[in-house]
Parts: C-alpha cells; sequence; structure tokens
C-alpha cells in the first residue's frame, strides 16, 4: 500500500518518518506549487475553497506518481471541510483513478485516529499506536515551536538569511528524530542553532498578529509567503493559529497549555457569542486579546468563499473601527497575485509605522519635551 | 411594541410561524417590505465584499426595518434538526448583522439549537428577552413545526407550451422574486409551469441514504432531495438548480448531485446569480435551456 495525504503545512513531514519506521509506505505528494494549484482549479468545483483545490492538486500530483491510496480526514460541519473527501473522491473516480479512499470521518476521536494508525501500519499494540501518534502530535509541536523562533529571530537577523538556513536544519534534524529520547536531543540542538544566530537583540519592531483559516495560515504556498514577506520587511511576526494548539484543543497532549478555543470564546463574547465553525472564534477572540497585548495590528487571511471566515472578517471591520486598530484582511484564491500582496502588506507596514511613531511623539509631548 | 423580522434568509420558511409567536406575545409584528433594488443596494455597502448574495439583502433589510422598531427579531439558527447544522453565516447571523450596522434596536438573537433544547423553551427565551411579563397565551399546543408548503407552482396565464419546470434551491435565493432576477416570472412569460418542491422528512433521510455520506446542512439536504424528487417525477420536463456566486454548501451540493444522482436522465442546468448578474445574460441561457427541454421532450 503506498500511501499518501495531502499536504497540510508541516503536519507531513511530523508523521511522514515516523509511520515509515512503522512499516507504512508513505508517499508524501510534492510540496504546494503552481503546478498543483492549476490542476486543482482545472477540477474542483468553481466556489469551492482554496485548500480543496490544493488537496485536489495535491492527491492528482501524487496518483500520477503511482500512489493507490490516499488517507482524508473529515468531519460534520458546519465548515466544508467535512465534504472534502467525498466530493475529491467522486472527482478523481470520474477522471479515471483508481485508489483506496480511507477517511477519518471523526478527527476528534483519539481512539478513532489510533485505530487508523494501527489499521495502515505494523503496529501491534494498543500502548504503541497511543505511543506513537503521541510522539507525532509531540514532533508536529516542535516543528510550531521552530517556527515560532524564527518569526522571532528573521526580522532582527545581523547577517542576511542566517535564520533561514537555521530554521531549514532545523526541520531536517527534527524531521529524524524518531523516538522520543532523539526528539529530546534534536530540542536541544535546535534551541542551541537558534541561540547561535546572530541578532540585534535590542531592535525595537512593529509586531503583526497573524490570524484567519488554519490551512491557509500554514501552508505558505496557499497564503503567498505573508508570514515570511512580513518578517523580511523587520516585522516580528505573531501568528496565532498553531496546527498544535489545535491538535492540543482536542487531545490534550500539553495539559498544561489552555484550552485555545475556550479561551478565545471568552475574549470573542463582546463581539461574536457563538462559534461559526472553522477558526471564527478565534479570529475575532485573538485579534481582540493583541489588540489588549499592544500589538501593533493584525493581518487577517483566509481563502475566498470561506463562510466560517467571511462571519469574522465582518466583525473584525467593526472591530478595526470601534477601536482604531489596523487589520488588514486578505482573501486569498487561484487568482491573487504576488504583486497585489506585497503592495498592500508594504502599505499596512508604513502605515503601522507611522502610527507607532505617532503614538510615541504623543508619550513625548506628555513627558513635556516637545519634539522637533 | 413593535418587533421588526427582515424579509430575507429564513423568514421564507418561518414567516408564518414567527408571526404567530410574536403576535401571541401580544406584540405588533412588522416585517420589511419585499426585497427591491435599492434595499439590496443598501445592503451591499454594509456588507464585505464576498459574502453571499442573501446575507448582502438581509443587511438591506434589517436597515430599511431599523428606524421603526423597538426590537429586531434576528435569532441565531445553529440547527434545526439534530444531526445537521445550517450555513456557518446563520450561526453568525445575528453578531454580523450588529457588527455591520450601526445604531440598531436591540437585537433578540435567542439561540435556536434543536439539539439542546426544544422550540418551546425557544420561544420562551425569545418572551423573556423582550423583557415583559409572563404572557400565558404562549401554550405547549401550539404548532411549532409550520414550514415550507410541501409544493408551490407557479403557473402562466396561457400554458400554451405544457411545460413543466422544476426549479431547486435555497427558499430565501428562489423565492424571493428580486433575488431571482425574476427568472421564474421569466418563465412563467413563456407560457411555462415552474414548481419549487420541499420534500418531506422521510424522503429527506431517505436520499441522504442514497449518498455516500449525509449533508450536514439542513438546506443542502433539501436541495439534493428536492431534485432528486423532480429527476423522479413524470409530469417534470426540465431542472434548473438556482444558486449564488459563493454559496459554500451549494458549491458542494451542486457538485455531489452531478455525481450521486442520474441526473442525465432530464435536461439540467445550475444557474449561479449574483449582484451583477445581468438579465439579459440569464434569459438567453433560460430560452436556450428551454429549447433543449422542448427537443427533449418531443423525441420522448
Amino acid at each position: 500500500m503506498k500511501l499518501t495525504v495531502p499536504h497540510m503545512g508541516l503536519l507531513s513531514n511530523a508523521y511522514t518518518n515516523v509511520l515509515r519506521k512503522h512499516g507504512v509506505d508513505m508517499r508524501p505528494p510534492p510540496r504546494p506549487s503552481i503546478n498543483t494549484l492549476n490542476i486543482g482549479v482545472k477540477y474542483s468545483p468553481e466556489f469551492a475553497c482554496l485548500p480543496f483545490k490544493i488537496n485536489i492538486g495535491n492527491m492528482i500530483e501524487a496518483l500520477e506518481k503511482g500512489v493507490d491510496s490516499i488517507l482524508m480526514p473529515g468531519g460534520y460541519g458546519p465548515c466544508r471541510f467535512g465534504y472534502y473527501s467525498i466530493i475529491q473522491e467522486q472527482i478523481l473516480r470520474r477522471l479515471g483513478y483508481e485508489f483506496k479512499m480511507a477517511r477519518t470521518d471523526n478527527p476528534d476521536s483519539l481512539s478513532d485516529i489510533v485505530k487508523t494508525i494501527r489499521d495502515i501500519s505494523d503496529i501491534n499494540t494498543k500502548w504503541d499506536g497511543y505511543s506513537v501518534f503521541y510522539l507525532i502530535l509531540m514532533r508536529m509541536a516542535l516543528f510550531d515551536r521552530i517556527e515560532a523562533m524564527y518569526f522571532k529571530t528573521k526580522p532582527r537577523e545581523i547577517n542576511t538569511n542566517e535564520a533561514d538556513k537555521v530554521f531549514s536544519e532545523s526541520i531536517r534534524i527534527v524531521e529524524d528524530a524518531t523516538s522520543f529520547l532523539k526528539l529530546f536531543k534534536a530540542w536541544n540542538k535546535v534551541r542551541g542553532l537558534f541561540k547561535d544566530v546572530r541578532t540585534d537583540k535590542k531592535a525595537q519592531l512593529l509586531r503583526v498578529g497573524i490570524l484567519g483559516e488554519i490551512f491557509v495560515i500554514i501552508e505558505p504556498f496557499a497564503n503567498m509567503d505573508v508570514e515570511r514577506r512580513l518578517a523580511r520587511m523587520g516585522v516580528e511576526v505573531i501568528r496565532g493559529v498553531w496546527l498544535s494548539d489545535w491538535l492540543n484543543d482536542r487531545f490534550r497532549f500539553k495539559p498544561f497549555k489552555p484550552n485555545q478555543n475556550k479561551l478565545s470564546r471568552k475574549w470573542a463574547y463582546p463581539y461574536l457569542k457563538y462559534p461559526s465553525g472553522g477558526e471564527s472564534i478565534e479570529s475575532v477572540g485573538k485579534t481582540l486579546k493583541f489588540y489588549k497585548q499592544k500589538i501593533d495590528g493584525v493581518v487577517h487571511i483566509m481563502p475566498f468563499t470561506c463562510m466560517p471566515e467571511l462571519v469574522a472578517s465582518t466583525i473584525l471591520h467593526r472591530i478595526s473601527a470601534d477601536l482604531n486598530y489596523p487589520i488588514l484582511s486578505l482573501t486569498f484564491d487561484e487568482h491573487v497575485s504576488e504583486a497585489n500582496i506585497q503592495t498592500r502588506l508594504e502599505a499596512f507596514v508604513d502605515l503601522l509605522e507611522r502610527k507607532k511613531k505617532k503614538r510615541d511623539v504623543k508619550e513625548i509631548r506628555y513627558a513635556g519635551i516637545s519634539w522637533h | 411594541m413593535r418587533i421588526g423580522i427582515p424579509q430575507g434568509l429564513l423568514y421564507f420558511r418561518y414567516a408564518s410561524l414567527w408571526k404567530e409567536c410574536l403576535s401571541v406575545m401580544g406584540t405588533e409584528v412588522v416585517s420589511s417590505p419585499e426585497t427591491t433594488d435599492n434595499i439590496l443596494a443598501d445592503g451591499i455597502k454594509h456588507s464585505v465584499c464576498d459574502i453571499c448574495l442573501p446575507v448582502k439583502a438581509f443587511f438591506g433589510h434589517v436597515l430599511a426595518l431599523k428606524d421603526n422598531v423597538d426590537y429586531l427579531f434576528i435569532p441565531r439558527f445553529i440547527r434545526i434538526e439534530p444531526d445537521a447544522y445550517l450555513c456557518p453565516k446563520f450561526l453568525g447571523l445575528p453578531d454580523m448583522v450588529q457588527a455591520a450596522i450601526r445604531n440598531l434596536p436591540p437585537v433578540i438573537d435567542t439561540e435556536f439549537n434543536i439539539k439542546e433544547k426544544t422550540v418551546m423553551t425557544f420561544w420562551q427565551e425569545v418572551e423573556a428577552s423582550l423583557k415583559r411579563r409572563k404572557n400565558s397565551l404562549l401554550s405547549a399546543n401550539m404548532n411549532f413545526n409550520g414550514s415550507m408548503p410541501e409544493s408551490i407552482s407557479f403557473t402562466p396565464n396561457n400554458q400554451d407550451k405544457k411545460l413543466h419546470i422544476g426549479m431547486a434551491g435555497r427558499p430565501y435565493l428562489v423565492l424571493d422574486r428580486c433575488l431571482n432576477k425574476g427568472i421564474i416570472r421569466y418563465i412563467n412569460k413563456l407560457g411555462i409551469i415552474v414548481t419549487y418542491h420541499t420534500p418531506e422528512k422521510n424522503y429527506i433521510s431517505d436520499t441522504m441514504s442514497m449518498l455516500p455520506k449525509w449533508v450536514y446542512w439542513s438546506m443542502g439536504k433539501e436541495v439534493v432531495s428536492s431534485v432528486r424528487w423532480m429527476l423522479e417525477n413524470n409530469d417534470i420536463d426540465g431542472i434548473i438548480l438556482l444558486t449564488n456566486a459563493g454559496c459554500g454548501p451549494d458549491s458542494f451540493v451542486a457538485e455531489l448531485i452531478e455525481h450521486s444522482l442520474p441526473v442525465g436522465k432530464k435536461p439540467y442546468m445550475t444557474l449561479c446569480i449574483d449582484e451583477h448578474t445581468s438579465d439579459t445574460g440569464l434569459q438567453t441561457r433560460i430560452e436556450a435551456f428551454i429549447d433543449m427541454v422542448i427537443r427533449n421532450s418531443k423525441s420522448l
């Protein structure tokens, strides 16, 4: 069985090597590229959301390389994601591909996932199944930590691209760590690597929060690399949505980290009283939280026609007006152009800089010193 | 006390029930006028650009009502049956309206979730949020299931062609005479009967068992089932599925219908409209479709 799972950020890096060690023939598709998107757009319904199109492209690319099984998670709404696998299977069958489609329709249930892992691999005992799943979760958490460290280091680096080199090196190190002991060692090594990057520690940087739909946030191809673009402009990116947090809300593998969804519900209450699917509640709640934390602005990203994020986007417009808080809403689909995103981000960062300068001036004036 | 009900979205399903229950509580019920181009234009001004057409129109209705009423009735509909949701936009509708439009009267945004509470509880909560003394007229004997009539037929004055077109889609799009761009009226003008059908519950669950996985949007379920009903009904010569640009569930439901139901049996067309759709473009497509239906019915 040659198994493939469509990409979602660094998730495939977290499970591929672990499952391979346990006898699963994992064939991850190529990283999403313009080719993936073109294939996906060709065969998807017109108003399907961007993640669906990238998934379909990924599946076809993998099937062309001889994969015979696809694993796709599902769910029961209200977001469209739960129905992805059904429509995708129908589309692929109509195109004449022959394959086995495995679905985990209950991605919130731990026992279901462990059962799926045991079905596809040579793991015999239940205990081993749980421990392998826990290892995958920990690896995912570590990848997220690496990305967070990268976003902290990159805008402060002194030698150009040193942080990028360390980042890809760290991803490689963690990818090779397929046991808990190795993972622990890898973590220490990665921390050392990031510590060695020469940075300007005194730099006062703009801080921008990133919120929105989870797939588009964690898959750099889908969001035109918004986060790295901002980092290159010397902005510290603070991502509000992490895959490991999403997993932690369900499986509690990091018992001391509070449930982000519940927290967001509390924060969002003045504006959004009920989570309307997807990450809408996180987008609203964490925007309000970021405002309180005096983070300079928020970039809200979502795929075109994403139902939950449209609710959030409507509300974010109001929050922005009420609190005089800069929020940039970016919508992504196959027609978005790089120049558009770059220009809008630059204008947004300019706006934040001006706003910050103004605030500093005010503070100096209040201290009784004239600024000019 | 005046309560305003915007004439959009679920109004098309529950209007009579809402009006009855609210007037039993001793309030004066006002609904906004039928959608007009002005109402839609107002709504578009107040909404984000890529949200769907019916929600934009709904904002317009709220704007038309807000200065004349003491309360706005925009309940938060989450589930109207235990195993399905409504579209996420219904889940956030009261919050969206309050965020998009300023200077609103108090909004009654009681949650309707059949999985967690009964319809009676819902109405009691609505009554409580009106901040009045308990009114005993609201009783459990009332029929809370008042919903859509099963079939609505639009019959033209001269039925010279003896054709029958089935129109499937969401009630708030198909039955709204402005949002559907007058296509029902136009088809009638060509001398053709149009039928809109909402199947009964057993038929819907039967249809769901035919699919690889049941559709978890209540309205999506109905759309799939009504297309199936039209395919099986011998009176109907052709089917038009009316959706609007950016409708999330329909983008999948339309695909599901094409793959899982034998739509090749009858002339079948998906029409997708938004606020920019021109009448002429639609009329050309409809005429071409009708020509196909006529050719098909002759060959039978």
